[in-house]
């Protein structure tokens, strides 16, 4: 008699999972293949940062950062300021970990001629007067954070996956300035094209938008623009990438304390 | 070694100026920067009338990346002010007693290879992880011509830099160790000799006349090593470093000619070994360096050990006023422990420019109002000699390429303190700089 029961429960079960197809895919494992589609071992990029104020004043920097990841899967990055010339040479050596443990950050200030270490908790502070952090140029640490698909909506005509990412453990938490995120990944090529940031009193502080997608190379996609806002300041920071080149060769000891000091490579 | 060829100077500026020409022939960078600066002083001094001062500096740096992973830096420097108008000769080694209109602060060939770098020519180093004061920073002399300028003067010099997978190894060789320029008679930073001449009048039985005017320059050969890593202890930076030298500012050596008693500079010779750490604790960075410093003549000068702890942290605070987005605190202390004095018998007396901060606290408050103001103080205590320097200073950025900045300069003590006797050079000034 408890034959057709359980027909009718397997089906049921296959009907629901069937009807949901978005649900059975986790943020997580969303994250995951945004990862495994889009990192690669190595990029070199050269862009202009345009800081814009409340009163609309503008102010350009051009920058080239190296990136790269190292032997044991961590990511390095070296990023130079080019010019305006009182900043000009001024350097950010990064050594990402995953986990729990502190990056490492270093500062060369021409001026001084000294390499300092920085303090890495301090990643919730801005990036040299922009509307960016220092976390929101790291890559998206996966340890560090939990992912939930929240929904679909449309941007720009494409279709999004919506994802909430939340402080993993307390550390992270307190080290964030950041209590809650939502992303919008495309769905077709599993790309960020938006992101919401709030702040610990769940409070809409950052928006930040990533516009003129296209494919660098195979499965890699790349944006050449960003605006970062900042809400409640009335401030832009606007990103243009002037050139990219990815899966260059750059050696590890190109993210040296010591090598921070070199002049930057001038690609005309 | 002083370049008596100013046709070597007058060459390099016709370099100089044919230069925007050549730029397109590879890649340069070329950096420019205008500073105009006015001070005014709140006293009279005995040894300079004018309470006012005007001077201008013009720098160029140009760094050239050549052909087979080489770059070379230039960096010359064209000075006026009411001293040196005219006065002086072009310079490619910093000897004169007064800043030469045209110097070459730095000319550097750079040769990169995989594991190494080479460099050659007039060069600036920095050694140590404090932020206000490193006393193992001692490779290039201070000039001392203004004192709180504190300018590092270059020094002709080779270094190979090792970059190894866990550490780098840096050997620096100084063929002629150039001293600093002490302030002449004519300065108001001259630093006074009455205390001398009060001790030699007590021996002599009359007050005898000084003179400043022989100097033995040495000119030793100095070597440097250092060893940093970042990655030995993992988030901590270790510098190791070791240096044969002499003396920058040098001690006198009085000696009686006639009623004039000649104070003839010399340089003790040295050795030193540093160690040096920093590390990051949540928001904050703390360094620590210590210093211990052997005086090869023991007639000559002490041998000490110094000891530096320091701390900085930034408060960014843009969430919780919008007219405030930092404030940044350093703080350091310093601590010099003599472990053998200089033979009690011995005739050297100090210069009284080197080893200023025996036992002294420094700090650095800075309030960033926003990318283009800033507001800075500084502070130093010496709690030996109960002087104090304090300093303030107001910037703003017109542009990206214009500063103006407004401040003072606070000195008080005794008079036999390092800033306790230039508590008349208080003073107010405004200074512009402009990049281009």
């Amino acid at each position: 008699m408890f034959k057709p029961f359980i027909a009718s429960l397997c089906l049921f079960i296959c009907l629901s999972l069937s009807s949901f197809p978005a649900l059975a895919i986790t943020g997580l494992e969303l994250m995951q293949q945004y990862q495994r589609l889009h990192e690669v071992d190595t990029q070199y990029t050269r862009s202009s940062m345009t800081l814009i104020n409340r009163k609309g004043r503008k102010r350009e920097r051009i920058m080239q950062t190296y990136e790269k990841k190292s032997a044991n899967g961590e990511n390095r990055s070296l990023l130079k300021f080019l010019s305006p010339k009182k900043i000009a040479n001024v350097g950010l050596l990064t050594w990402q970990h995953s986990g729990e443990t502190d990056d490492d950050q270093w500062l060369y200030l021409p001026a001084s001629k000294r390499v300092k270490r920085i303090a890495s908790a301090g990643k919730k502070n801005p990036f040299m007067g922009s509307d960016l952090s220092f976390e929101d140029m790291q890559s998206e640490d996966l340890q560090a954070h939990t992912y939930k698909v929240v929904g679909e909506e449309d941007i720009n005509g494409q279709t999004c996956w919506k994802i909430e990412a939340l402080p993993a453990t307390q550390k992270e938490a307190r080290a964030s300035a950041y209590g809650k995120r939502f992303i919008w990944l495309r769905k077709d090529i599993t790309y960020p094209v938006k992101m919401d940031f709030y702040n610990r009193r769940d409070a809409l502080i950052k928006q930040a938008t990533y516009e003129q997608l296209e494919q660098a190379k195979d499965s890699v996609w790349r944006h050449n623009k960003s605006v970062m806002s900042t809400l409640k300041k009335k401030t832009s920071t606007v990103i243009i990438i002037e050139k990219r080149q990815i899966g260059l060769t750059i050696d590890e000891k190109q993210f040296n304390q010591q090598a921070l000091k070199r002049p930057p490579v001038i690609n005309k | 070694m002083y370049f008596q060829g100013n046709k070597i100077i007058k060459a390099l500026t016709g370099l100089l100026i044919c230069l925007p020409a050549t730029l397109w022939i590879g890649n340069a960078q070329a950096d420019g920067e205008l500073e105009v600066g006015y001070a005014y002083y709140q006293h009279d001094s005995v040894y300079d009338s004018d309470k006012a001062t005007l001077d201008a500096h013009l720098r160029y740096e140009y760094t050239w990346q050549l052909a087979g992973n080489s770059t070379l830096l230039v960096k010359p420097r064209l000075a006026f002010d009411k001293g040196n108008l005219f006065a002086d000769d072009a310079t490619l080694h910093e000897k004169s007693r007064s800043r030469a209109n045209l110097a070459i602060e730095e000319l550097t060939f750079t040769q990169y290879m995989n594991n190494f770098e080479f460099s050659i020519g007039k060069q600036v180093f920095s050694w140590g992880q404090g932020d206000m004061y490193n006393p193992s920073d001692h490779l290039n002399a201070v000039d001392t011509l203004d004192p709180l300028d504190n300018i590092k003067l270059g020094q002709w010099s080779a270094s190979l830099l090792y970059l190894g997978d866990s550490y780098n190894f840096n050997l620096i060789f100084i063929p002629r160790m150039s001293p600093s320029r002490l302030p002449q008679q004519d300065n108001r930073w001259f630093r006074s000799t009455e205390a001398i001449q009060t001790a030699a009048a007590a021996q002599l039985g009359f007050v005898p006349q000084i003179s400043l005017a022989q100097q033995n320059d040495h000119h030793r050969t100095s070597t440097g090593a250092q060893v940093t890593s970042g990655q030995w202890l993992p988030g901590w930076d270790i510098e190791l470093s070791y240096l044969h030298s002499q003396d920058a500012t040098g001690v006198y050596l009085p000696e009686l000619n006639g009623t004039v008693l000649d104070l003839v500079r010399v340089f003790p010779g040295y050795d030193e070994a540093s160690l040096g750490l920093s590390t990051a604790v949540d928001e904050y960075t703390f360094h620590g360096i210590t210093s211990y410093h052997k005086t090869q003549n023991k007639q000559q000068d002490d041998d000490y050990l110094t000891f530096l702890v320091g701390a900085r942290r930034t408060f960014y605070t843009s969430e919780q006023t919008e007219n405030l987005e930092e404030i940044t605190l350093g703080l350091e202390y310093v601590k010099e422990k003599i472990s053998r004095h200089r033979d009690p018998n011995s005739a050297y007396v100090n210069s009284g420019f080197g080893r200023t901060l025996t036992h002294s606290i420094l700090m650095n408050l800075e309030f960033k109002f926003s990318e283009d103001t800033l507001l800075k103080f500084g502070f130093i205590k010496n709690f030996d000699k109960q002087d104090r320097y304090v300093s303030m200073a107001f910037s703003h950025q017109l542009s990206d390429d214009f500063k103006v900045t407004v401040g003072l300069d606070l000195l008080s003590g005794t008079s036999d303190a390092l800033f306790g006797q230039w508590s008349n050079n208080d003073r107010l000034f405004l200074n512009t700089s402009y990049h281009f």
